[in-house]
């Protein structure tokens, strides 16, 4: 199965915008998404984080950096060829949103910041949480892996067995999250929050009051933290972490749209 | 007792990362990798416990120093390790804690 896509319209258009996917999943979580974007004149690109894919193996190798470093360099290439280009993300997509817009903040025109995962702290984690720190500073980090299970993210129960099916069948995602996994994100989070100011990019954040994986704290945080004029924070009442596909879907894509219709008419920055 | 009590912990700890790594790692059922994971994690949590209970008992200042550095050595090693570089920083951390179970009987 082709996890990456990019959808582009025939005619040129000159806004695109760039998606990354959460922790331990792939584009594919993003493709209904993409292909709203997409309709609405959008030309939307999502490539697979560096350790997902086809050989989740590799998901051990990885750091953060390799994440910012691919981040980075996707936006640079589409800054290149676009006026105006977007940034989101869900769950660890949302950090490499975030620190794309910290690099780059005269140029990205807008940022969709989506169950922003700065801290694990949501009603999903086990009850020996407060041993993480010893699992993520110790070599137990290289061993350890928590198993996915139910509910997924997904409040939806329709929803929740479709991608339980699809998890089981497909190479779409990994059905545990390692340890050295929850390590780099913890890394990265503490990272993107250090730069938070640099932020001045338009932006919407949404969070689910309901998140599993991680609180509303985090979206505050990041609320807080930018120095974005044009700053909007919605949180949702009827769903879990994955927004994109739980019972606010709908609600979700068309306040993005919303957004970023809105700020369309922001003047063209330049990535030299 | 507390002696004891490190040198018991030490050995779980050395079973646990042994059989861990050459057998239960390997498997494909996550589970029994968490439940794996998460002992190891609570046989750290003790072994650095009872190392620095042991250092702040009556004793003399090199064998505190020593029993110290034996309980934070899991998180100097953890935060210097690589995945390339595992395999030698598992060797240095089994190769610590039979040290410090011989330093311990010995003392």
């Amino acid at each position: 199965m082709v996890l990456n896509f990019h959808f582009t319209h025939k005619e040129k258009t000159n806004r695109a915008i760039l998606l990354f996917h959460g922790m331990t999943g792939s584009p594919y979580e993003l493709k209904k998404f993409g292909q709203f974007l997409y309709k609405e004149g959008f030309d939307v690109f999502a490539d697979c984080i560096p350790g997902h894919g086809k050989d989740f193996q590799n998901i051990l190798k990885v750091t953060y950096k390799d994440w910012e470093f691919f981040a980075h360099k996707s936006f640079e290439t589409l800054a290149l060829r676009y006026d105006k280009v977007y940034v989101g993300g869900l769950c660890l997509g949302a950090l490499l949103a975030l620190s794309v817009a910290e690099k780059y903040p005269q140029v990205v025109n807008g940022i969709l910041s989506l169950s922003t995962t700065l801290y694990l702290d949501g009603s999903r984690m086990p009850w020996y949480k407060c041993l993480l720190p010893i699992g993520l500073f110790t070599i137990t980090r290289f061993f350890y892996t928590y198993p996915e299970g139910e509910p997924y993210g997904i409040k939806n129960e329709k929803t929740r067995h479709l991608i339980k099916k699809l998890l089981e069948q497909n190479n779409v995602g990994m059905d545990n999250y390692p340890m050295s996994c929850i390590y780099e994100l913890c890394r990265l989070s503490k990272r993107v929050q250090n730069d938070l100011k640099k932020v001045t990019a338009p932006i919407l954040i949404i969070h689910s009051i309901q998140d599993d994986l991680t609180s509303t704290k985090s979206a505050y945080k990041v609320f807080r933290g930018i120095s974005s004029d044009n700053k909007k924070l919605v949180l949702l009442k009827d769903s879990y972490h994955m927004i994109l596909y739980d019972n606010d879907r709908d609600y979700v894509f068309d306040l993005c749209k919303t957004f970023l219709f809105e700020n369309l008419n922001d003047t063209k920055r330049s990535i030299c | 007792m507390l002696k004891i009590f490190f040198i018991s912990i030490s050995s779980l700890l050395i079973f646990t990362i042994f059989t861990g790594k050459f057998f239960i790692f390997n498997c494909t059922n996550s589970r029994y990798m968490a439940q794996c994971g998460l002992v190891m994690a609570i046989l750290f949590a003790l072994y650095s416990i009872n190392g620095i209970l042991l250092a702040i008992l009556p004793s003399s200042i090199t064998y505190k120093i020593i029993l110290i550095a034996l309980g934070i050595s899991p998180y100097i090693i953890g935060r210097l390790a690589t995945y390339e570089t595992l395999n030698v920083a598992t060797f240095v951390q089994l190769t610590l804690l039979l040290g410090g179970i011989v330093y311990v009987i010995e003392n």
